[in-house]
């Protein structure tokens, strides 16, 4: 059972090699100067001094990367914590929160981000309107298109779409935190303030820990919510992302694959571990008696006040797509003269409309097709290789493993761009 | 390029690395007892693959299935740089070229993004729970 060499060696092997070689070949490439179709001639560094010294756009890019995910690790992991505490603290009834508060992380970047453009729209979008009513604002232009506010509107629409997936991971991590430590700290006189912040925030800071991460690689890799929403925003004040696809010479993303990688590659995988390792099997048992403090079950009045306020929130959550839904049986002239009301009569034709002339029929078709035989290759591939080592005794299995995992780290941007070159250079 | 199958390719390379470390990690919770009690009597990788790991990984491969299915159809940007032609478009190009065409007839715009969002969220209405489980394997397993 040593050394043995089999289908399975060979294709954790090979695998680790194609996933590896566009990043390499990507490095190689940065090294020289070329529009992407020739070699290009060597030019050793100066790709990288030319992007840290001289590129001004890249230094905004790199700027206005890191205060939108610094922003957006606070956000998402403040809500996704205080929803997650809210749900933990009722007695029954969190299937539905739990469930609307993650919907949207089952819709795509691009509908996401569709919705919320229109959300931010100028004269019938939701916030134009909500401005009106409330008596301020300029309702002539759209937060998207201001330079100050272009970013943090995005924000609005990032925090909505995954603040959901964080409550999960932080119910999860409530139903981990034993109540002998509340009873404990109760006997002693601690308050709720002191509570969470010795008991609830530590025990969850593993947890902590998984979303800021996801949160960072998601924002990292936020390129298509960006782009559906401002085609590369007012005067460039967007995620550098965008400038992969813009700018005229490839290595510039490879640029960032460096500092990117280097990161990341620290010890990516104790950060995937720490979320996989989670006890499982007792996780539905705990199910029934966890909270933070589950002392407040008893309490009608706080249950009622606690749904009270989900609800609120839960019509929030929900407001963006059911408003797409009521718009999208209205006639143009409605959605300006009456923005909030239900649709009278419903114009279904709009569907049918829609149906044809974006060629749905055929997109959806597509989209089933391709969905269908990736995920059909990639467990075709995936399994034997995760056999292979899971299993058997495989030289360097760090290396290899490494060698999947730092691509998952990095944005899909950068190894596309590579991907496009070798696509363009094979004439296919 | 410029075709489905070259798009597969591109969906393909993209997902096999996620649900490798994934799957890996399945994987290794099937007790090994069962895989050495199948090799005495016999049986070879393939064999334990398919007999012991596959039924026993079960969900596990099906929670990698989910997640990675809402990840593809979801995905924009690689059939933006593969795809050009409008009858190859799925449905994510589709409504991302809504917002082109449609600047001045929201109506429609909004219709057309209905259609499209409904679906999915009837599909994850449906299958809730597997949906949840599938989508957060990356930070734990529930």
């Amino acid at each position: 059972m040593q050394a043995m060499s089999c289908g399975c060696c060979r294709c954790s092997r090979l695998l680790a090699a194609v996933l590896a070689y566009p990043l390499a070949s990507g490095l190689l490439l940065s090294l020289r100067r070329t529009t992407g179709s020739t070699e290009g001639e060597y030019v050793g560094l100066d790709n990288y001094i030319e992007a840290l010294f001289r590129d001004d756009i890249f230094h905004q890019a790199v700027g206005n990367t890191v205060a939108f995910t610094a922003v957006a690790i606070v956000l998402q992991t403040g809500v996704g914590l205080l929803l997650a505490i809210l749900i933990s603290e009722l007695r029954r009834g969190r299937l539905p929160y739990r469930m609307m508060f993650f919907a949207p992380v089952v819709l795509s970047a691009v509908a996401v981000g569709s919705v919320w453009k229109w959300i931010y729209a100028p004269y019938f979008g939701l916030l134009a309107n909500v401005a009106a009513t409330v008596g301020l604002g300029d309702v002539y232009s759209s937060l998207l298109s201001s330079q100050a506010t272009a970013l943090w509107a995005i924000m609005g629409a990032f925090v909505w779409r995954w603040a959901g997936f964080n409550t999960v991971i932080y119910l999860a991590g409530l139903q981990s935190i034993s109540r002998e430590y509340y009873e404990a700290a109760m006997i002693e006189g601690a308050g709720g303030v002191r509570r969470f912040v010795h008991i609830t925030w530590l025990l969850l800071l593993p947890y902590t820990y998984t979303v800021v991460l996801l949160t960072t690689m998601g924002t990292l890799r936020i390129f298509d919510m960006m782009w559906i929403m401002t085609q590369g925003g007012p005067a460039a004040r967007d995620r550098d992302g965008r400038h992969i696809h813009l700018h005229d010479r490839v290595p510039l993303p490879t640029r960032r694959v460096r500092a990117i990688a280097g990161p990341y590659s620290v010890d990516p995988r104790g950060a995937v571990d720490v979320g996989l390792d989670s006890h499982a099997a007792q996780a539905r048992e705990r199910e029934r008696n966890f909270g933070m403090s589950r002392l407040m079950r008893g309490d009608t009045r706080v249950q009622i006040l606690l749904h009270g306020l989900l609800v609120c929130l839960f019509v929030i959550w929900a407001y963006p797509v059911v408003w797409t839904l009521t718009s999208s049986l209205k006639t143009n002239g409605d959605l300006y003269s009456v923005p909030w009301s239900l649709p009278d009569p419903a114009h279904f034709e709009n569907m049918t409309r829609a149906w044809v002339q974006g060629q749905l029929g055929q997109a959806f078709l597509n989209s089933a097709y391709v969905t269908a035989v990736s995920v059909s290759l990639i467990l075709f591939f995936a399994v034997p290789a995760a056999f292979g080592f899971a299993r058997l005794r495989l030289p360097f299995p760090a290396v290899l493993g490494l060698a999947i995992l730092v691509p998952l780290m990095i944005p899909s941007e950068v190894i596309l761009v590579q991907l496009f070159v070798m696509f363009a250079r094979s004439d296919c | 390029m410029n075709t489905l199958e070259g798009l597969i390719t591109l969906e393909v390379a993209g997902g096999v690395a996620f649900a490798t470390v994934v799957l890996t990690t399945f994987f290794r919770g099937v007790p090994r007892e069962l895989e050495d009690a199948a090799r005495i009597d016999g049986a070879r990788s393939v064999q334990v693959l398919r007999h012991i790991i596959l039924p026993l990984a079960g969900p596990g491969i099906a929670a990698v299935a989910v997640f990675q299915s809402v990840f593809v159809w979801n995905d924009y940007f690689a059939p933006l740089i593969v795809i050009q032609k409008p009858s190859l478009f799925t449905v994510q190009l589709a409504i991302g070229n809504f917002s082109n065409f449609y600047t001045t007839d929201e109506s429609s715009f909004f219709a057309g993004l209905a259609r499209a969002m409904i679906p999915p969220l009837v599909v994850f209405a449906v299958l809730q729970r597997s949906f949840i489980q599938g989508l957060t394997l990356g930070a734990l397993r529930d």
